[in-house]
């Protein structure tokens, strides 16, 4: 199960894709002449379309990872999502006992975030790039 | 003497309660385990972090809140529904406004050895928590 959280839970939005390293996309794209200017542009709008589409927008883990701050869980993501939305999105949770949570509404969260992954994929093969997750 | 004795008794009856109500004002609950229970497959345990839990919140029983901080993010505050001090115990429920699922939770605190007995229902399982609580001054 942790294993499975880790993996689609391996961050940053598609806007987060020309810095190498531990800031890698998690969406990988490559289409031949492309500049990075041009490249940055098209995962903007793919990443403004997936969200769009699936109601699920990420890109405040993007922003925490160029602050250093670790997302490499699932739940890590959650608690910064949880930030970015002043704690006041009902999603991420209320306090004490209000906000507990279990296995299926982490499935759920995973969920989310695929489907995002996924739209942004789907966009980004639109636009001409060969993609890999 | 039979009257003075009453008045005693009195007076001590006043203070035991004064003490009391001091203490119930809020408590400090630590949680020490979840569990996750599940049709088929049954109980397990998980982390605070899975459950999205703090390892500390704050029952706060004058305004009916829960409150928690965990480390790094602001506090949160729950409403708490129903509220009720049965003799020593402190009873409680309420509900989460989480989307797609809601959740309601109650908790029962003995005031006495400060152990917490809680648990959340969701749509899909439910947590059963075990912890301890401390009166705040």
């Amino acid at each position: 199960m942790l294993s499975q959280i880790c993996r689609y839970a391996m961050v940053v939005g598609l806007v987060g894709t020309l810095i190498p390293s531990v800031h890698a996309a998690a969406l990988m794209a490559y289409k031949e002449g492309v500049s990075p200017d041009q490249e940055k542009a098209d995962r903007t709008a793919c990443h403004e379309w997936a969200v769009e589409q699936t109601g699920f927008d990420p890109s405040a883990v993007f922003q925490a990872q160029q602050a250093g701050i670790d997302t490499q869980t699932i739940l890590k993501v959650a608690g910064q999502l949880d930030a970015a939305a002043g704690y006041s999105d009902p999603r991420w949770g209320a306090g004490g006992l209000a906000g507990a949570r279990g296995t299926a509404d982490v499935r759920r969260l995973n969920d989310l975030y695929f489907s995002y992954l996924a739209a942004g994929k789907l966009c980004l093969q639109g636009r001409g790039y060969t993609v890999a997750q | 003497m039979r009257a003075l004795i009453s008045m005693l008794s009195l007076s001590l009856t006043v203070l035991v309660a004064n003490a009391a109500l001091a203490a119930e004002k809020s408590y400090l609950c630590a949680i020490h385990d979840v569990y996750e229970c599940v049709d088929v497959t049954g109980c397990n345990r998980i982390s605070l972090e899975t459950a999205n839990l703090a390892a500390v919140m704050v029952l706060d029983v004058e305004n009916k809140k829960l409150k928690s901080a965990p480390i790094g993010q602001e506090a949160k505050v729950a409403d708490i529904d129903n509220l009720t001090i049965a003799d020593k115990f402190i009873l409680l429920h309420g509900l989460g406004q989480n989307t797609p699922t809601p959740r309601s939770f109650s908790a029962i605190i003995d005031t006495e050895t400060g152990k917490l007995s809680a648990g959340v229902s969701t749509p899909d399982a439910s947590l059963a928590l075990t912890g301890k609580c401390t009166a705040q001054p």
